[in-house]
């Protein structure tokens, strides 16, 4: 039991969550983490002991779809995560003061936390024109974030647009948008790809690092390995569906009814890398694949481009047009190249008659 | 007018061989690949394991695919002057000529056939051209079979290939290059069976047996 | 006249600057400004059309 004031358990216990519920969360954080067996209790030691860590919760060129996904938290709650696991003391979206008082929040916390606050990062940052297109308190969006991510024990990049500049970054991307990675240099920066993330990795993030004091092992791309090591088509549900060659072919079909696979439909479930289908989401209600629509790689690099079209498993051939399916210009490219041959031999035929008939 | 020819061992085993597993190889990961692809047989019952069926044919084929590969890179330093690496590429004059001869006879410039004991040098370049299609087969089919698997296997084999290109444009490519290499088997089959007919020097039994019958004035 | 501007408006989904002139404690005129642009009409162009609802959405 936490004897030191103002632990986080302490925090916790104060507000009615009970030991149980405590122990809930413990081992829920302790399995999206992967961690061995004895897991739980290393976190809930950790928790029983530390001090609130201050986060502060930065927007830039964003839809706060992130902080949609952080409003779905459970096991705690978000209320719990705001004022008793976390001291968030500056979240545009949901805190009391505007203006200039809000400003002054993240102005405290950058000043007095110096080098120990955390910092979520949602939402793409714009450098074309100055950075003028999303500017806070009239600072460039570029400025604020050098500023708080310099000076912050960790930056967390939540969603797309944080991590690779996600839909304004998209083709043609007319603000020259980018993701933190590569508009601030030279931080402690962890990735949680998605559009937007899933609330329980940014918990397990953030559990990680009050339980061990680093942030968890990443990738080559700085996402955890935790959520983003394994491939949603190697844990999709309907992977018997798929090797057995049951595919949906139209929505609504039998097979859809059916719940069969959806690779047909444009899933791209093969080439992403999240843990939907284990978290899912909502308080793991469901995931789009449950739900029957397939994944669109929303957690893989610059997906709007390279995962689209969403309905189709390729893209088409650039420059002929909308129809243009890799299948058909292939197609197209034999089916010309046996003709031209066919008119070949026809030429030689055509040749040889002449040349008898000149009487060589 | 009859010309004195002789029987010549043209074709060694090595390239012969390469050559028919090639052509079932080919057949066995166009059909496989293109189910994958788009998958087009219905599922008849409870128990069918189709795509995973055909995943393990293509994959097993593209194996079998990397292992021609290799063997015949390595004849083409072990095996005779017919198999050698140099008949591929235009390194020499006479090479460079014989391109320009073939090329015209083929597009009804030049009466000329172009008679060749080996390769044509229109045939090196195309075999050639082939060859560096099946490699890129070969590193994006097992990106994409591979991806992330972890492993220096897999790495080697097509892993590197997923840091220079995304995901989805290796499969993009991975699935136009197979109609690039119909594309060249066609007209493939099409000259050699004309161009046995023109040379007279049994072209198209050779590729079973190995021998030519030759004048000894042919440019190769 | 004072004018006010109170940048960012927090509790909402977005941002939003609001600029008042102030006389006599009353608002004399204001302005509302946007402070942030992607540009996703530009970014739906010459893209298949059913992927349309995914990219409005993110609005």
């Amino acid at each position: 039991m936490g004897e030191a004031s103002g632990s986080i358990y302490d925090s916790l216990r104060k507000k009615g969550v009970s030991r149980r519920d405590f122990m809930k969360f413990c081992s829920l954080m302790a399995a999206t983490l992967a961690l061995p067996v004895g897991g739980a209790a290393k976190i809930a030691e950790a928790l029983e002991k530390a001090q609130k860590p201050t986060l502060v919760w930065l927007e830039f060129q964003d839809c706060a779809g992130n902080t949609e996904s952080f409003l779905r938290a459970s096991d705690p709650t978000v209320a719990q995560i705001v004022l008793d696991l976390l001291s968030v003391n500056y979240h545009e979206t949901i805190m009391a003061p505007a203006g200039k008082q809000a400003e002054k929040s993240l102005a405290d916390t950058v000043k007095n936390q110096k080098g120990k606050y955390l910092v979520v990062v949602e939402g793409a940052i714009p450098l074309k024109d100055g950075g003028v297109y999303c500017t806070v308190g009239g600072r460039a969006a570029i400025d604020i974030a050098r500023e708080v991510c310099g000076n912050a024990l960790a930056t967390i990049a939540m969603g797309a647009c944080a991590w690779d500049g996600g839909i304004p970054a998209a083709a043609p991307n007319p603000t020259g948008a980018v993701g933190v990675k590569d508009a601030v240099k030279g931080i402690t920066l962890i990735n949680l790809p998605g559009c937007p993330a899933n609330v329980v990795n940014l918990t397990g993030t953030v559990v990680h690092y009050l339980t061990f004091g680093s942030l968890p092992l990443t990738d080559s791309m700085g996402r955890p390995l935790f959520a983003y090591g394994r491939r949603i088509h190697d844990d999709c549900e309907r992977r018997a569906h798929y090797d057995a060659g049951r595919y949906v072919r139209e929505w609504g079909d039998e097979g859809h009814r059916k719940g069969w696979c959806l690779y047909q439909m444009g899933c791209k479930g093969p080439e992403t890398f999240k843990n939907c289908p284990a978290q899912r989401w909502n308080q793991g209600t469901s995931w789009p694949v449950e739900a029957g629509h397939g994944c669109i790689g929303c957690a893989s690099p610059h997906f709007w481009d390279t995962m689209t079209p969403f309905y189709k498993r390729l893209e088409n051939v650039p420059g002929f047009g909308v129809e243009a399916t890799a299948d058909k210009f292939g197609a197209g490219l034999a089916a010309a190249t046996a003709a031209g041959l066919i008119v070949h031999r026809i030429a030689r035929a055509a040749k040889k008659k002449s040349s008898e008939e000149e009487g060589k | 007018m009859t010309t004195e020819r002789k029987r010549t061992y043209i074709w060694e085993f090595p390239v012969r061989l390469t050559h028919w597993v090639n052509f079932f190889v080919i057949i066995f990961l166009s059909v496989t690949g293109l189910y994958i692809g788009g998958p087009f047989i219905h599922p008849t019952s409870d128990q069918s394991f189709t795509m995973g069926w055909m995943r393990f044919i293509h994959l097993v084929a593209g194996y079998t695919l990397l292992m021609m590969v290799i063997i015949r890179v390595y004849w083409a330093f072990a095996g005779n002057k017919y198999a050698n690496w140099r008949v591929f590429l235009p390194l020499t004059g006479r090479q460079r000529h014989d391109l320009g001869d073939a090329t015209k006879y083929y597009l009804f410039v030049s009466k000329k056939p172009p008679y060749a004991a080996g390769h044509t040098m229109c045939a090196g370049i195309a075999y050639f051209a082939l060859f560096l299609l099946f490699l890129f087969q070969i590193f994006s089919g097992f990106a994409l079979f591979s991806y992330n698997s972890p492993g220096l296997v897999h790495e080697i084999l097509g892993g590197w290939l997923t840091s220079l290109m995304n995901i989805q444009a290796i499969r993009f490519w991975h699935h136009l290059v197979m109609y690039f290499i119909w594309v060249i088997a066609l007209v493939h089959v099409y000259l050699a069976v004309w161009l046995d007919s023109v040379e007279g020097n049994g072209l198209m039994g050779s590729i079973f047996g190995g021998y030519k019958f030759i004048t000894g004035k042919e440019w190769e | 006249m004072p004018k006010i501007a109170i940048d960012p408006i927090t509790r909402i989904e977005g941002h939003l600057r609001i600029e008042a002139q102030v006389d006599g404690g009353q608002v004399k005129d204001a302005w509302a400004s946007s402070t942030m642009f992607r540009g996703i009409e530009i970014i739906l162009k010459n893209r298949d059309p059913r992927d349309a609802w995914a990219f409005a959405q993110r609005i």
